[in-house]
């Protein structure tokens, strides 16, 4: 890119105009990221002199359009009618809300508010039910005791020969005096 | 560079965003024909150029509110008319365009540029001719290209303006009027040969 490191002092020897060092530096920004550029740029610009003198000549900077009265009648019958400009009104500016910039903070301060609020609340919200969960999940998952309720159990047993040789007595013999009785 | 805003352009824009259209006609009338000029070398028709400019006019005094006098009212209004004629070329209602890159396709080869012309007895005439090619030249532009061309060559506006003007940086203006020129000098060059 050697046109890059000899931009000429004087920009109007490149330009046909004077840059201010803004402009020059911006250029030699954009001819540094831009090859094609970089190697063409000196040679298009000046062989552009008598296309831009050519142009200068044959396309007018101001050309009257037709029935100019009319043109401007036509505008103003339309504004007129369309459109009353907000700073027309005589309100008290500090009543209302500034138009002047989109970003305004006046502008989108109270539904800025509003959303900083909500998004609070459900974050907070979130947060308890959290919370409150985690608490029933804990209590839920706490070593339970377990007792075990056995019923009584009574088991006979009996022999099968017992059964064939069951004498039943006509009288129950009279235990012996040492004999107890099981406790129930 | 655009001429600075004297004092008295100033009161009018003042008292437009008061809602005064008296004072917003004097501004009509100041820069109708610069708008009609700027948007007539785009759009080739009197008749949209007319319409075109119209709208301009109805839609600066729609958001004059919001114009802050960072830039100059006449760079504005520019910028209000690139958007429009943008919007306009583009449109599916206008008949397709022949871009440049379709022409090249089909009409020319070679990529060699132009160089400085040789002196010819009748320059007059050469001129006219040569006008008519840049004429057709111009218009097979992108519309970006157009804008930036026109607002350097014809409108004299600065390389700020134009960024400005087309909504873009410093460092766009330059690459679309670096291959905006390429282009032109292309064309020129193949209509010579």
């Amino acid at each position: 890119m050697p046109e890059i490191k000899s931009l000429p002092k004087k920009s109007s020897d490149l330009f046909g105009e004077e840059l201010d060092a803004e402009t020059l530096a911006e250029l030699e920004k954009v001819l540094a990221a831009d090859s094609e550029m970089a190697e063409n740029w000196l040679k298009i610009s000046q062989d552009s002199n008598k296309i831009r003198s050519t142009i200068k000549s044959t396309c007018p900077k101001t050309i009257e359009p037709p029935a100019p009265e009319i043109f401007r009648q036509k505008i103003m019958s339309r504004i007129s009618v369309e459109y009353v400009p907000l700073k027309s009104l005589d309100w008290d500016e500090d009543d209302f809300p500034s138009t002047t910039s989109v970003m305004s903070w006046d502008k989108w301060k109270m539904p800025l508010l509003v959303l900083g609020g909500l998004t609070m609340g459900l974050v907070l919200g979130s947060w308890w039910q959290a919370y409150h969960d985690s608490d029933l999940r804990r209590m839920r998952q706490m070593p339970v005791q377990k007792v075990r309720v056995e019923a009584p159990t009574y088991t006979i047993e009996t022999k099968q020969e017992d059964r064939k040789s069951v004498v039943i007595p006509q009288k129950l013999p009279t235990p012996p005096a040492h004999y107890h009785y099981p406790e129930r | 560079m655009t001429e600075p805003q004297s004092p008295e352009v100033q009161s009018w824009i003042e008292r437009s965003q008061r809602g005064d259209s008296q004072a917003f006609g004097q501004l009509v009338e100041l820069y109708q024909s610069r708008i009609y000029a700027m948007i007539l070398q785009m759009v080739r028709n009197e008749a949209d150029a007319w319409d075109l400019s119209q709208e301009v006019f109805v839609r600066a005094w729609k958001s004059i509110s919001r114009f802050e006098g960072r830039s100059s009212f006449l760079t504005w209004l520019f910028r209000i008319s690139h958007n429009m004629v943008c919007d306009f070329v583009r449109s599916p209602k206008n008949s397709p365009r022949m871009m440049w890159e379709d022409y090249m396709e089909h009409e020319v080869a070679p990529e060699a540029t132009i160089s400085s012309q040789p002196s010819l007895p009748d320059e007059a005439l050469q001129n006219s001719e040569l006008g008519r090619e840049i004429a057709q030249a111009i218009r097979l532009l992108s519309p970006e290209h157009q804008a930036v061309i026109l607002l350097k060559e014809v409108q004299d506006l600065s390389y700020k303006e134009i960024a400005e003007a087309t909504g873009t940086s410093l460092g766009t203006v330059m690459s679309r009027l670096f291959y905006a020129r390429k282009q032109l000098q292309s064309y020129l060059s193949h209509a010579r040969n």
